[in-house]
């Protein structure tokens, strides 16, 4: 696999099924989001499982603080591993007549939507996004799998100008 | 704005009370101390809260079909008013249902269903209870003002697609797969029975009577047992079916797709031809046997459980001969031809693959056996040729193919489905690789359309990951030439062309 540079505007190299140019990267403060909502959700469940022990007064095999230090050591480890993995994997391109989407780590998914497919497109933030300036962009077509395809951890500016060029490209959206 | 007929008082108190019927025996049971007084209370409960709500929402609901903007209005609710308005263009799927209890009292559902999935399965809108005149009134007056046909004018002549007789009726029933699952249910069901301390009126013959060796007499009772069990199930496999599917009618009218069936439940459907996303057969074992399929027509938005939906927005044939389902599949997508269809196979690495997921469970499950309870488990392992021949199997099921403006693809052994896909219909392409899948340079294609659902959508399993490349590209090419073929026809825009703007990635 190539270096994977950390500039914003860099491409990585085409893989699989997606086409023969290079895709786009996310922004690489993607990471640093993915991070922030694992460990959040880590300590969510770390949370429910000391209090569920708390409550119901279990007593386990293994001293009490181990079910959750084993929830935090998994998530630690998670966030350490995953986020930067995800961002290497995640690849996007609008291209002639479709926009292309690669994602994954360990089950590798590209997908092709073509352009007068997408129904309407949206742009979203949740509150770590907002925090790091960064904003997803979802794309609406009528399928099932295709139903909302999200392209997460862009730039807020580079996913208003996404949305706004992939509205201007899909046409009226077709009947379905 | 019209209401709906007085019968709603009654029905809506039924579906009302129904919610209700938890709290209603829990307070009339504390309320009361004999049996008697309990029951008055619990109707009590019950009756007075649902019939004042369903008075309220009989007074609350108004409906209108403007016929100036072509839109079908609903104003509902007690508390907070709800204004629906649905574009008669976007309607997909009109219903007219009657449960037997409303067949009794002359009324039908009215269900109105639009491309958008519900989150409860539920139509956009249901107009319970009408006159069962004035609901088909309505699916007619809906059904010409959506295809701007003049409702004045004389219906087209029907042609009949599909009917069935009692007795096609009972060979569905007799070969669906379904049968097995109410056999297993049904076993599990005697076996809670069991447990319970409830004494059952059987009569009870000692097998040692007939067979003097106890061992032999055991293994005897237990296959006599079995064979009830699944004969059982499958007399009610064969009842479900005939009940359900009673004077099934398949037609097509004009340009749009008529269904109805129901014996004590009436289901009367229409679905606009072009709004079918696409065509699934699907053959059993036992029918792939008998020259038998089943034939699924699905059509955007609505719910789907177990085989056909409960009225949601497909069509469904439970039993054809598998030599006419072609001739069915071209009435409803007139270009579509299927002689000489080659199915291409997949990489022969799709054997190795559904071995794996295969042999895995069974090599485990044989193993830990062992080790906690027998040796004898390890007897378990026999069934790894099987797994071997299955996975054999599964592959060369496994095919694809193209016709001009279609994708056809199949796959399955148990119940072999076989998708016909119209190129204008498909909505994105994904080719999806597990982590097995990249060490051999597989990839499975997903395609999808409308009227999807992760158990239902059309997928070529195990291709090489170039093969998948290919057809990605290809069927995306085709998704937009189709549409845009569409478009012209249609004189919907087209989308603007790439040109200035900023600039592709």
């Amino acid at each position: 696999m190539s270096e994977a540079s950390t500039d914003p505007g860099a491409t990585r190299e085409p893989a699989g099924p997606a086409g023969e140019e290079p895709l786009r990267r996310l922004d690489p403060r993607a990471i640093a989001v993915w991070r922030v909502e694992l460990l959040v959700r880590t300590a969510l469940i770390a949370a429910a499982v000391a209090g569920f022990q708390v409550v119901t007064g279990i007593a386990l095999a293994v001293p009490d603080w181990a079910p959750m230090a084993g929830v935090l050591v998994v998530g630690f480890a998670l966030a350490s591993l995953v986020p930067s993995r995800r961002w290497e994997a995640w690849g996007y391109r609008v291209g002639e007549e479709a926009l292309y989407l690669t994602r994954g780590v360990l089950w590798r998914t590209d997908s092709t939507v073509p352009l007068v497919r997408i129904q309407h497109v949206d742009t979203r933030r949740g509150p770590v996004e907002r925090w790091l300036g960064l904003a997803r962009v979802v794309v609406f077509t009528a399928g099932y799998r295709g139903a909302e395809l999200p392209i997460p951890g862009l730039d807020a500016s580079t996913a208003e100008a996404l949305r706004d060029r992939l509205v201007a490209l899909s046409g009226e959206g077709d009947a379905v | 704005m019209t209401r709906l007929h007085p019968a709603t008082l009654l029905f809506d108190t039924i579906r009302v009370g129904r919610a209700f019927i938890l709290p209603a025996v829990v307070g009339g049971a504390s309320a009361a101390d004999d049996l008697s007084e309990a029951l008055k209370w619990i109707l009590l409960l019950l009756a007075v809260p649902a019939l004042l709500i369903a008075v309220g929402r009989y007074l609350t609901y108004r409906y209108r079909l403007d016929e100036a903007a072509d839109e079908l209005i609903i104003d509902s609710g007690i508390l907070s008013r709800r204004h629906r308005v649905i574009p008669l263009g976007r309607i997909q799927n009109i219903e007219v249902q009657q449960s037997p209890l409303q067949r009794l009292f002359g009324v039908a559902e009215l269900r109105v269903e639009t491309a958008r999935m519900s989150a409860r399965g539920r139509a956009e809108a249901e107009l319970a209870v009408l006159g069962h005149a004035e609901a088909v009134a309505m699916q007619r007056e809906l059904r010409a003002r959506r295809g701007r046909i003049d409702p004045a004018m004389e219906p087209p002549v029907p042609t009949v697609l599909a009917r069935l007789s009692p007795g096609d009726l009972i060979l569905a029933g007799a070969t669906a797969n379904e049968a097995g699952l109410i056999a297993a249910g049904l076993a599990s069901l005697l076996q809670i029975m069991n447990d319970l301390p409830i004494t059952i009126p059987v009569p009870r013959v000692d097998p040692t009577e007939l067979v003097p060796d106890p061992a032999a007499a055991a293994a005897i009772a237990i296959a006599v047992g079995a064979l009830l069990v699944v004969t059982i199930g499958w007399l009610l496999s064969i009842g479900a079916k005939l009940i359900r599917y009673w004077g099934f009618r398949l037609e097509r009218v004009g340009d749009e797709l008529r269904t109805e069936y129901g014996l004590l439940s009436r289901h009367e459907g229409t679905v606009p031809l072009e709004r079918v996303q696409s065509i699934r057969l699907e053959e059993s074992v036992l029918r792939r046997l008998l020259g038998l399929a089943s034939l699924r027509i699905e059509t955007a938005g609505g719910v789907q459980d177990g085989d056909g939906a409960r009225g949601g927005a497909e069509a469904f044939v439970p039993i054809l001969r598998r030599s006419r389902a072609a001739e069915l599949a071209r009435a409803i997508f007139h270009d579509l031809e299927l002689d000489d269809v080659r199915l291409a196979p997949v990489h022969p690495l799709a054997r190795r693959r559904a071995l794996f997921r295969y042999a895995w469970p069974i090599i485990g499950a044989s193993v830990t056996l062992a080790l906690f309870l027998d040796i004898a488990w390890l007897g378990l392992l026999a069934l790894l040729p099987g797994a071997y021949l299955y996975a054999g199997a599964l592959y060369r099921s496994y095919g694809y193919g193209a016709r001009p403006g279609y994708a056809v693809a199949r796959a399955g052994v148990m119940s072999r489905v076989t998708w016909l896909v119209p190129d204008r219909k498909i909505q994105t392409v994904h080719a999806r690789a597990s982590p097995f899948q990249r060490r051999y340079g597989l990839a499975t294609l997903l395609l999808d359309t409308a009227s999807g659902g992760s158990r239902t959508e059309a997928r070529i399993p195990d291709l090489a990951a170039a093969t998948a490349g290919r057809l990605l590209r290809e069927l995306t090419q085709r998704s937009v030439a189709a549409a845009a073929a569409a478009a012209g026809t249609e004189g919907f825009r087209t989308p603007r062309r790439l040109d200035s703007g900023p600039g592709i990635a």
